[in-house]
């Protein structure tokens, strides 16, 4: 087959720009660190490097749900405790009006005593949280739970709905307990229920008109009870949050890692890519120039 | 005999500058594209005759050839055909994955931002900011729809444009080969069938130019015109009259236009059958990639954006309002055929109950005088639709309800574009965040004394799982009821009924009561009653909203099979595909168009080398001719001589 003098410049000039392209690419890949520039690179891979990262997202926010998450439990933690130690103090001065030696008069200053440290319990059962939503209400985050009634009660005014976040795809924790649950719903002893308030109250009352009794030391000790039972079931939530949250860390370090594993261009490979091209280049350049140089009619 | 010798040198002379002129024209045009090398042919001229016999006159030129194979050509031609329409094509296409695909400007990143801060309402319904951010990520998301349609809108105007110029181009070089078709002809006669070379040539480039446009394939004529077809044998070019290609309006859409050739006034549409070339390129790339990326893009933000109105609708909002829409709902667009007769109109909505189902299809919906067909728009394809087409019963068929009114002509067409303008035209209605409905509409709990404090002696708990559509309706309190010799609950109220419940196979079941449905764990005691009752001042309850992130992950595209960044992710799949596909074709073509052009210059290109060696050769060829020329004249001197004496 016979070859033209242009045809010779053109294979040449084709075989330059070829290497060109093809440094510029490998450039591009090592200097963003990609192997896929582009979906068309490697559509399958290019889809599943979206499908990861999509992955990846939805587990940091679950974490940024589990931060958050730890952060009511713990408010409500704190609350809880606060409580147990109002209550042990409660359990202290219940007990010491049950001394027979203590006058009507002692007695009335512990139910005062009892009367303000029930305050206290109602403050923290109104407790809000740091953007200024209340606790203790259920849903009805914006309405104060915990409302004194005329008799020297107190009514609850928030609702029984716990409110559920999720921390893995197929898995939701409940967030704070409801007030009812904490503050109203405390076994009696007898398959019923009382309030905390409503034990405190009928402690002081007793107490105030000089009727000290046994029944009275017995409800409190199951508030107590009560407040117990409720912190290790919020303790158990935070266990399980502690642990979903460093499933979710080995999950995004894989995620990362597969994505890396299909996304990234191998630096060495690369590298070794780039000299080996450099090298055609330079070759394809000289190449050129001597090719181009021969002509009969350099010797004419 | 002097005079013969000098006649005979002198024809050699003569040929030799001929050929020599021929060499130099080939090498002045070593750098001309598609120039043919030419040969001279000699030949022994007539000889004289003498009583010895037959004397040789010389050398005279017979003719001035071009190097030609029409195979070679032929071939050079189809080869540049293919690999202009799959690098055009990839080129476009590549826009595409490049637009759609990337990590930060496509719609993989925001969606799943919008969907994190519904998470974030989630984690803490009350927040303002985090409403806030909300509704940003939402109003986000709706402008990057609007982005990546004008994008897409974008390279449209591009194709169409490429559409005007390849076409002005075409019109041009049909023109000029039709009088270079005359010209050919007229040469030819004039120089007693000599071929004219070099119009020749240029008349070879200029089909080659028109190649790389369009499949073309030509058919000499004896005489050297020349025709051309392209598309399906549509004719181009008959001798010295050429046919214009036209651009007319669409049938559907003024916007979209169609090719059309004029033959002797005539204009008749010739759009599918327009293959390969540039033209053929554009033509594909916009019914196989754009036109579906915007309809797969619209058909996400159609069902992403009808999905969340409608769990929106099932919650109330901070305002204890029922939910409203947050997005505009986006209708399917229908176009009528310019050419229709018949008075009927056809109406398009979305079928929100097989929602999954959309397709991005484009269909053709066409009265045949007594029933009405379903067809897709590109393949032809026949679909079969339920219902008759009244308002009363719609055809329904790939999540779309159809309305047809009387008055249709056998043949009317509609064209119905479901998804085609959704992207575009998704917008907010609200940026109230209050307006987010992430609570519940019902609330659920143990009936209470006048101090919210419990009455019910049983261990028994009930929670709200999930509203259906349609649910209720619920206006006031339920009262539900243990009857423990029946197991069962009794409810009446705003709702009347009752349900089975044993507590020891059915706790912790979900139990679906008009469409409420909800969970019980645990023992009821006799004459326990939970209050259903309609949700108010739930500020912290996210319920909703739950559902509405769990929106992110739900099956709700491609039938069912894919949720809303799956289907994004098929998209740049599938445009990945057909770039690389196309890439690849065209990285074989342009290699067998290479060596197609290599094959026909190594034939008929021109090597400076071999034009030295002529020279060479024809420089010796005169240096002995003038020495003939010489021997001759002395010959011819010495005679002189003797008889001047």
């Amino acid at each position: 087959m016979g070859i033209s003098t242009l045809q010779i410049f053109r294979q040449g000039l084709n075989s330059i720009l070829d290497q060109q392209a093809g440094i510029q690419r490998t450039q591009q890949q090592v200097s963003s660190g990609k192997r896929i520039l582009d979906p068309s690179d490697d559509p399958a891979g290019a889809t599943r490097v979206m499908s990861l990262t999509d992955t990846e997202n939805i587990t940091k926010q679950y974490q940024s749900n589990i931060i958050n998450l730890r952060n009511r439990l713990e408010a409500e933690e704190a609350v809880l405790s606060a409580g147990g130690d109002v209550m042990q103090r409660i359990n202290e001065l219940a007990i010491q009006g049950l001394n027979d030696s203590l006058s009507a008069n002692d007695r009335a200053s512990i139910a005062k005593e009892v009367r303000q440290l029930t305050d206290e319990m109602v403050g923290l059962a109104n407790r809000k949280d740091g953007s200024g939503e209340y606790l203790f209400a259920g849903t009805r985050t914006r309405i104060k739970p915990f409302e004194a009634d005329n008799a020297g009660g107190f009514v609850y005014q928030g609702d029984q709905g716990q409110r559920q976040v999720r921390v893995a795809p197929d898995r939701l924790i409940a967030a704070g307990n409801t007030g009812f649950e904490v503050f109203m719903k405390i076994p009696d002893g007898d398959g019923g229920y009382n309030s905390a308030f409503s034990t405190l109250y009928q402690l002081a009352t007793d107490l105030e008109a000089d009727t000290p009794n046994q029944d009275a030391l017995g409800k409190v000790g199951l508030v107590i009870d009560h407040f117990l039972t409720q912190r290790s079931d919020v303790g158990a939530r935070q266990n399980a949050l502690d642990s979903q949250e460093r499933t979710n860390d080995v999950l995004v370090l894989q995620l990362r890692q597969t994505r890396s594993d299909i996304e990234d261009v191998d630096i060495v490979e690369a590298a070794a890519r780039l000299s080996q091209q450099t090298l055609s280049f330079q070759a394809a350049q000289q190449a050129f120039v001597r090719v181009q140089g021969l002509s009969l009619f350099n010797f004419l | 005999m002097a005079s013969g010798v000098l006649g005979t040198a002198a024809s050699g002379l003569i040929s030799i500058q001929r050929a020599i002129s021929v060499t130099g024209h080939n090498i002045s045009n070593v750098n001309t594209e598609g120039y043919t090398k030419q040969r001279v042919e000699f030949g022994a001229r007539v000889p004289e005759f003498s009583g010895a016999g037959y004397i040789g006159r010389g050398v005279q030129v017979k003719s001035i050839e071009r190097v030609y194979d029409k195979f070679l050509t032929d071939n050079l031609r189809s080869t540049t055909s293919a690999s202009t329409q799959f690098s055009t094509f990839a080129d476009y296409s590549s826009r595409i994955s490049n637009i759609l695909g990337d990590a930060d400007a496509g719609l993989g990143a925001v969606m799943g931002n919008f969907f994190n801060s519904i998470q974030g309402v989630a984690d803490d319904p009350a927040s303002i900011p985090a409403r806030q951010t909300m509704m940003t990520e939402a109003e986000t998301m709706v402008g990057r729809f609007h982005a990546l349609d004008q994008q897409l809108g974008a390279v449209k105007n591009e194709i169409n444009q490429g559409l005007d110029s390849t076409i002005a181009e075409i019109n041009s070089l049909s023109t000029s080969i039709a009088e270079s078709n005359k010209q050919i002809v007229d040469a030819r006669s004039l120089a007693g069938g000599n071929e004219p070379n070099d119009l020749l040539d240029a008349r070879d480039n200029m089909i080659n130019r028109l190649a790389e446009m369009v499949n073309v394939s030509t058919v000499s004529e004896g005489d050297g015109a020349i025709n051309v077809f392209i598309g399906t044998g549509q004719s181009l070019v008959t001798r010295y009259l050429s046919s214009d290609l036209e651009l007319k309006p669409n049938v559907y859409d003024a916007n979209k236009r169609d090719i059309a050739i004029v033959t002797g006034g005539a204009s008749s549409i010739i759009t599918s059958s327009i293959k390969g070339g540039e033209l053929g390129a554009i033509l594909d790339f916009g019914n196989q990639v754009l036109d579906s990326s915007q309809n797969a893009l619209g058909r996400i933000a159609i069902t992403l954006s009808s999905r969340i109105n409608e769990q929106q609708k099932l919650g109330i909002d901070l305002n204890n309002s029922a939910g409203q829409a947050l997005f505009s709902a986006p209708e399917p667009k229908v176009a009528t055929n310019t050419g229709n007769i018949g008075s009927a109109t056809v109406s398009a909505s979305f079928d929100l109950d097989n929602l999954e189902d959309l397709t991005t299809r484009d269909y053709v919906l066409e009265y045949s005088g007594s029933d009405w067909r379903l067809t897709d728009s590109q393949s032809g394809e026949l679909f079969g639709m339920a219902g008759d087409g009244s308002a009363a019963n719609p055809f329904k068929f790939d999540g779309l309800s159809v309305v047809v009114s009387t008055g249709a002509n056998d043949g009317d067409q509609y064209l119905i574009s479901p998804t085609r303008n959704a992207a575009n035209d998704i917008s907010m209605v609200t940026s109230d965040v209050q307006e987010i409905a992430a609570a519940a509409p019902l609330r659920i709990g143990e009936q209470t004394d006048a101090n919210g404090a419990p009455i019910n002696t049983g261990t028994a708990l009930m929670s709200v799982q999930q509203f259906e559509k349609g649910f209720g309706p619920v206006g006031g309190p339920v009262q539900m009821t243990f009857d423990v010799a029946t197991n069962t609950f009794n409810y009446s109220g705003a709702l009347t009924g009752s349900f089975a419940y044993d507590p020891a196979s059915d706790s912790g079941k979900d139990i679906n009561v008009s469409g409420i449905v909800f969970k019980i764990t645990g023992d009821p005691a006799a004459g326990d009653v939970f209050t259903l009752a309609p949700n108010t001042d739930a500020s912290g309850d996210n319920t909703n909203a739950l559902a509405l992130a769990d929106l992110q992950t739900a099956l709700t595209m491609e039938g069912g099979g894919a949720s809303f960044s799956e289907s994004y992710q098929q998209l740049i799949g599938e445009v990945g595909t057909r770039t690389r596909t196309a890439q690849i074709s065209a990285d074989a073509q342009t290699s067998l168009q290479r060596q197609a052009q290599a094959t026909r210059d190594g034939k008929s290109g021109v090597n400076l080398d071999e034009e030295a060696a002529n020279l060479l050769r024809f420089q010796q060829a005169y240096q002995a001719l003038a020495q003939v020329v010489n021997v001759a004249n002395e010959t011819f001197q010495t005679l002189i001589n003797a008889v001047g004496r």
